[in-house]
C-alpha cells in the first residue's frame, strides 16, 4: 500500500525520495545523460503519494487544473501566432487566474473549501500566468504541451515553490550535463537538503513547536501589549524563516538531484540593509515573479501612457498594487492585507530615504556602524510585519 | 571524481552510522546533574524516564509529587529546608502547573522498580477534583508517549486498574491522534494482550523515544537552585521551632501587606488586583466532591501499593479569606476532605498531613491555594519526621478497585451520601 | 544608436559613469533598479522604436551598458 504523505513533512518521505532518485543519481554520475521515462514515472509516484489516497479529491482537482491550464495556454498560443490583441491577452490571464480566484473566494461564499482546491494551486498559477505573459511577449515561440505539463507538475516544487521560469526550466531539460558538473550539483544538493533538516526539523521545530506556543500562551494571558508579545514577534519570525527556508532547501536540493537548477528562495534575508534589499533576499522566487510580471509591467504601462505626471507617484502606486495583490494572494483576511499595505508603505518610505540620501551623499556618513543600524532597523521592521502576518494579533485583540 | 563523491557522501554515511549506533545499542545513560534537576520540574523531566528514574535509584532522592505549589520557593519550601539543614534526604520535585493525578499516575508507573520500597511525598490539590476532571489542555501538555509505552509494554497480567487507565487515556485527543497507541490501548481496554507485531512496532518506537529522552531531556531543564540558594539565606543556622515560627510569621507579614487577603503581594498585583471585582463569588458553583479525578487518583494509589511505596500525603487548605470572597462553599470543601481521606484510609494509606482546616491560619498559604511560609513549616513537621527517620514501615495496603467505578466518582449507588 | 542609449542611461542614472565605464554593473552599483529599468524600456521604445518586452530584462543579461546595447541591437 502506498501511504499518503505531504511533501518533505516526515522522515519517511525522504527515505522514499532517496530510494526513488538513486537510479537517476547513479545514471547522471556515470553518464551525465538525462533520462526521460524514469523521471516521469517517479513524478507520477510522488504525485500519487501527495495527492492520492486520502487526498484523492485534491488529486482530481489537480488533474482538472492541469488539463484546463494546458488547453488555455495552447489556445492562446495558437491565437498569438496570428494576432496580438490586448483584450484577448487580458482575458487569457484572467482565465488562467480563475481557478485560484474561485478557490480563494469559495470559503467566503458557502463556508466550505472549494472542490477545485489542492495543495500548491497558487504556485502552479504563478507558473501558468507566467507562460501566457511570455507567450504574449513573443519570448515563448514554441508550445509543447508535454514540456508545459512537465514544468507545471515538477514534483519537487509543486506544493510551495520555489517558482521556476519556463524558459529556464526548458533549457535545463534540453541539455545533458558533464558528469563532473553533475557531481558538483550533487554535492550542493546534499548540502542543501541537510541544511534544510537543520532549518526545518531542528530550528524551525524549536521556534515553532516548542517556544512559540509557550510564548503565545503567556502573551494571551497578559493580553494587549506586553513583552511576551515582542518575544512572540521574534520567535514567529525565526520560525517562519527556518520553516520556509528549510522547505525551500529541500525543494531546490531535490531538483538538483534530478538535474534541474531550480532557483534559490532565500539569501540571508535578515542581513538586508533596507526593505528593498530584503525583498531581493526573502522568498526570492515570489518577489521576483511579482517584480517581473506585475510591478514592471504595470509601471511600463503607467509611464508609457503618462498616467501620472510624477514617476515617483507612479512608482508608489505600483508598489501598493504589488503588495496589496501579494496580501490578497496569501488569503482574504485583514491581517494579510494590512501586511501588504505595511510593506508597500515601508518600501515607499525607503524610496524617499534613498532619494534624500542620493541628494545629500556627502553629508551622510556611511560606515559599518550606519550599515549595522540600517540592518537592525530593517530586521525589526520586517519582524513586525511578520507579527501582523502571523494572525496572532487577530487572536489577541478580537 | 571518486574523491569528490567521498567528500559528499562520506560525512553522510558516518552520520547515518552514528545515529544507528546510538539508537540500536542497549546501554542506558542520561545527561544532566541530578542535584540540579531535582528542582527543575521541566516538562521533559516530568514526561521522561532517564532523569527521574536515575534519581529514584539514588537513596537520597525522595520524589515529591504535586503541582504548582512545588515551584514556590520561599525559605520553608521542603527543598530549601533539606539543603539548609543538610538532612539525609533531598526532595526530587515532580510536578508543575497542570500536573494532576493522571500525569502523576503515568510518572509513578513509568518508574517501575526504581521506586520500589522507597518513601514518597504526595501533595493533593483539592482544585484537581473539579467536575470534569483534568482539562484536556493540561493532560496534553504532560502526556508522555514514552511513559505510556513503558506501561503498556510491561503489562503481563491486565488488571482492572490497567483496563481503567487504558480507557481513560483513550478519551484524550493527544492519545487519539496516535493510531498505533490507540490500537494497543484498545486491546488493553478489552483485557487482551498485545499481538506480536504490535509488540514489535511499539518496542521499536519505545527504543526511539527512550534514546530521545536520554539525549535531550537533560538539555532543556533549568534548575531552580539559585532560588533555593537565595531562600536559604533567610533561615537561621539552627533549626529552632520557636524561632522558625516567628520567622515564618515575619516573612509572611512582610510579603502580604498590600491586600486584605494576606496573599503574596506580587501574586496579588500580577494576577488579581486588576480583576478583583470579577472574582467576587466566582467560585460559588465549584464542586470538588464528585470528579473523575478520584478514579485517576486511585491509579496512583494502586501503583504505590504495587511497588510498596511508603507515602506521606499532604492535603493543603484554601486561603480562607479568598475562599469567602470568591464564594467557595466551606461545606463542600469539608466533604471533599472526608471523601479523599476515606479513599486513602480505607485502603491503608494512613500517613496523612491533613491541613484542610488551616485555611484561616495566618501565612499558612502563600496566596490563594498554594502552601506558603507557615504552611510549609507545618508540613515540614511531618516531612522531616517521616523522611529523616531510618525506620521504614512496611506498608500494608489493601487496594479496593471500587474506587475506579463511576459509583464512587459520581457518588451514586453504594456511595451516595458521604462515607462514614 | 549606441549614443542614444548611453544618453538615456546617463539621464536615468544621473551620472556619466555609464559612458566612462560601459562595463559597470548597473544593479550592483545601485544605478538601476526595476523602476529605472522600466523607464529605460519606455525611452528605448519612444526614441528608437524598439519594443523590448519586459520579460526580457533578465538581470544577468541586462546589467551593464554594453550588454544593454547588445541586447537592443539584437532586437532591432
Amino acid at each position: 500500500m502506498i501511504p499518503t504523505l505531504t511533501p518533505y513533512a516526515e522522515p519517511i518521505y525522504f527515505l522514499y525520495l532517496f530510494i526513488a532518485l538513486a537510479p537517476i543519481v547513479i545514471h547522471f554520475v556515470s553518464t551525465g545523460k538525462r533520462w526521460k521515462v524514469y523521471p516521469a514515472i517517479v513524478t507520477l509516484i510522488f504525485l500519487y503519494i501527495s495527492f492520492g489516497g486520502t487526498h484523492l479529491h485534491q488529486g482530481l482537482a489537480l488533474i482538472a487544473y492541469v488539463i484546463f491550464e494546458s488547453l488555455l495556454t495552447w489556445l492562446y498560443h495558437v491565437y498569438r501566432v496570428r494576432k496580438n490583441s490586448s483584450w484577448i491577452f487580458y482575458l487569457a490571464v484572467l482565465m488562467a487566474l480563475l481557478p485560484l480566484i474561485l478557490v480563494k473566494i469559495t470559503p467566503f461564499i458557502d463556508g466550505q473549501n472549494s472542490i477545485f482546491g489542492f495543495l500548491g494551486i497558487s504556485y502552479l498559477t504563478f507558473k501558468s500566468v507566467q507562460v501566457i505573459m511570455e507567450t504574449r511577449d513573443g519570448l515563448i515561440k514554441e508550445f509543447s504541451p508535454l514540456a508545459y505539463i512537465r514544468f507545471l507538475l515538477f514534483f519537487p516544487t509543486i506544493s510551495s515553490g520555489p517558482i521556476d521560469r519556463f524558459r529556464r526550466f526548458e533549457k535545463d531539460e534540453e541539455n545533458d550535463l558533464e558528469p563532473s558538473e553533475y557531481v558538483e550539483m550533487l554535492g550542493q544538493a546534499v548540502w542543501k537538503i541537510f541544511l534544510g533538516f537543520l532549518y526545518k526539523f531542528i530550528l524551525g521545530y524549536f521556534f515553532g513547536q516548542v517556544l512559540l506556543p509557550q510564548i503565545g500562551l503567556i502573551a494571551l494571558n497578559k493580553g494587549g501589549l506586553s513583552w511576551a508579545l515582542v518575544g512572540y514577534m521574534y520567535c514567529y519570525s525565526m520560525y517562519l524563516f527556518f520553516d520556509f527556508a528549510g522547505y525551500s532547501l529541500f525543494a531546490v536540493g531535490t531538483s538538483y538531484l534530478l538535474g534541474y537548477k531550480t532557483p534559490d528562495n532565500f539569501n540571508k534575508p535578515f542581513s538586508a540593509p533596507n526593505i528593498k534589499e530584503f525583498w531581493n533576499r526573502w522568498h526570492m522566487s515570489l518577489s521576483f515573479w511579482f517584480r517581473d510580471f506585475i510591478y514592471m509591467r504595470l509601471m511600463f504601462m503607467l509611464i508609457k501612457k503618462k498616467v501620472f505626471k510624477s514617476r515617483i507617484v507612479a512608482s508608489n502606486v505600483g508598489y501598493f498594487a504589488l503588495f496589496i495583490i501579494m496580501g490578497v494572494w496569501h488569503g482574504l483576511t485583514w491581517y494579510y492585507i494590512v501586511y501588504g499595505l505595511y510593506h508597500a508603505t515601508l518600501i515607499c518610505l525607503n524610496d524617499v530615504w534613498l532619494r534624500f540620501k542620493k541628494k545629500h551623499r556627502q553629508s551622510i556618513p556611511s560606515n559599518w556602524g550606519t550599515k549595522g543600524l540600517a540592518t537592525f532597523i530593517t530586521f525589526n521592521a520586517v519582524c513586525f510585519s511578520f507579527l501582523i502576518f502571523s494572525g496572532f494579533l487577530n487572536q489577541l485583540f478580537f | 571524481m571518486q574523491k569528490r563523491l567521498w567528500q559528499i557522501f562520506g560525512p553522510l554515511i558516518i552520520a547515518v552510522l552514528l545515529v544507528a549506533i546510538i539508537f540500536v545499542t542497549p546501554f542506558q545513560f542520561h545527561f544532566g546533574n541530578l542535584d540540579k534537576d531535582a528542582s527543575a520540574m521541566s516538562s521533559d523531566i516530568i514526561r521522561g524516564d532517564a532523569i527521574k528514574n536515575a534519581a529514584m535509584k539514588k537513596k537520597k532522592f525522595v520524589p515529591f509529587f504535586g503541582s504548582s505549589e512545588l515551584n514556590r520557593f520561599d525559605a520553608f519550601h521542603p527543598s530549601v529546608l533539606a539543603q539548609k539543614y543538610d538532612r539525609s534526604y533531598r526532595p526530587f520535585l515532580l510536578g508543575a502547573p497542570g500536573t494532576q493525578s493522571i500525569s502523576q499516575a503515568m510518572m509513578v508507573t513509568s518508574m517501575q522498580s526504581a521506586i520500589k520500597n522507597k518513601k514518597a511525598v504526595f501533595i493533593i490539590s483539592p482544585q484537581w477534583f473539579v467536575k470534569k476532571g483534568i482539562k484536556p489542555d493540561y493532560f496534553n501538555a504532560y502526556f508522555s508517549e514514552l511513559q505510556t509505552l513503558d506501561w503498556v509494554l510491561s503489562l503481563k497480567k491486565i488488571s482492572k486498574t490497567d483496563k481503567y487507565l487504558a480507557n481513560r487515556l483513550l478519551s484524550f485527543k493527544a492519545v487519539q491522534s496516535n493510531s498505533n497507541l490507540v490500537e494497543a490501548l484498545n486491546r488493553v481496554a478489552h483485557k487482551q494482550q498485545l499481538t506480536k507485531k504490535q509488540r514489535q512496532t511499539l518496542s521499536f518506537r519505545h527504543q526511539e523515544l527512550q534514546r530521545e529522552d536520554q539525549i535531550f531531556s537533560g538539555l532543556g531543564s533549568i534548575t531552580q537552585q539559585p532560588k533555593i540558594d537565595a531562600a536559604k539565606k533567610d533561615l537561621p543556622d539552627k533549626y529552632d521551632m520557636y524561632e522558625m515560627s516567628q520567622l515564618a510569621e515575619d516573612l509572611g507579614e512582610a510579603n502580604t501587606n498590600n491586600n486584605e487577603f494576606k496573599i503574596d503581594n506580587k501574586f496579588f498585583d500580577k494576577k488579581l488586583r486588576k480583576r478583583l471585582p470579577k472574582f467576587r463569588n466566582f467560585q460559588h458553583g465549584l464542586d470538588y466532591r464528585y470528579s473523575p479525578e478520584y478514579a485517576d487518583f486511585q491509579v496512583v494509589l494502586n501503583q504505590f501499593a504495587k511497588e510498596k511505596v511508603d507515602v506521606l500525603f499532604i492535603i493543603p487548605p484554601v486561603n480562607q479569606r479568598w475562599q469567602a470572597y470568591t464564594g467557595l462553599p466551606p461545606r463542600m470543601l469539608r466533604d471533599f476532605d472526608k471523601r479523599i481521606t476515606y479513599q486513602l484510609r480505607s485502603q491503608g494509606f494512613n500517613n496523612i498531613a491533613d491541613f484542610s482546616d488551616q485555611g484561616s491560619t495566618d501565612y499558612f498559604m502563600a496566596d490563594t491555594i498554594h502552601l506558603g511560609w507557615y504552611g510549609w513549616l507545618q508540613a515540614d513537621q511531618y516531612i522531616n519526621k517521616f523522611l529523616s527517620s531510618k525506620e521504614r514501615n512496611e506498608p500494608t495496603y489493601t487496594i479496593n478497585d471500587e474506587f475506579l467505578t463511576n459509583a464512587w466518582t459520581h457518588g451514586t449507588g453504594k456511595w451516595s451520601g458521604l462515607p462514614q | 544608436m549606441e549614443d542614444t542609449i548611453l544618453d538615456i542611461l546617463t539621464d536615468i542614472t544621473g551620472t556619466d559613469e555609464v559612458r566612462n565605464n560601459p562595463d559597470i554593473n548597473l544593479f550592483d552599483e545601485g544605478l538601476l533598479d526595476s523602476l529605472a529599468t522600466v523607464q529605460l524600456l519606455v525611452e528605448i521604445d519612444g526614441q528608437l522604436g524598439v519594443q523590448v518586452p519586459v520579460s526580457e530584462t533578465v538581470r544577468e543579461e541586462w546589467d551593464t551598458p554594453n550588454k544593454i546595447i547588445q541586447q537592443v541591437k539584437a532586437m532591432m
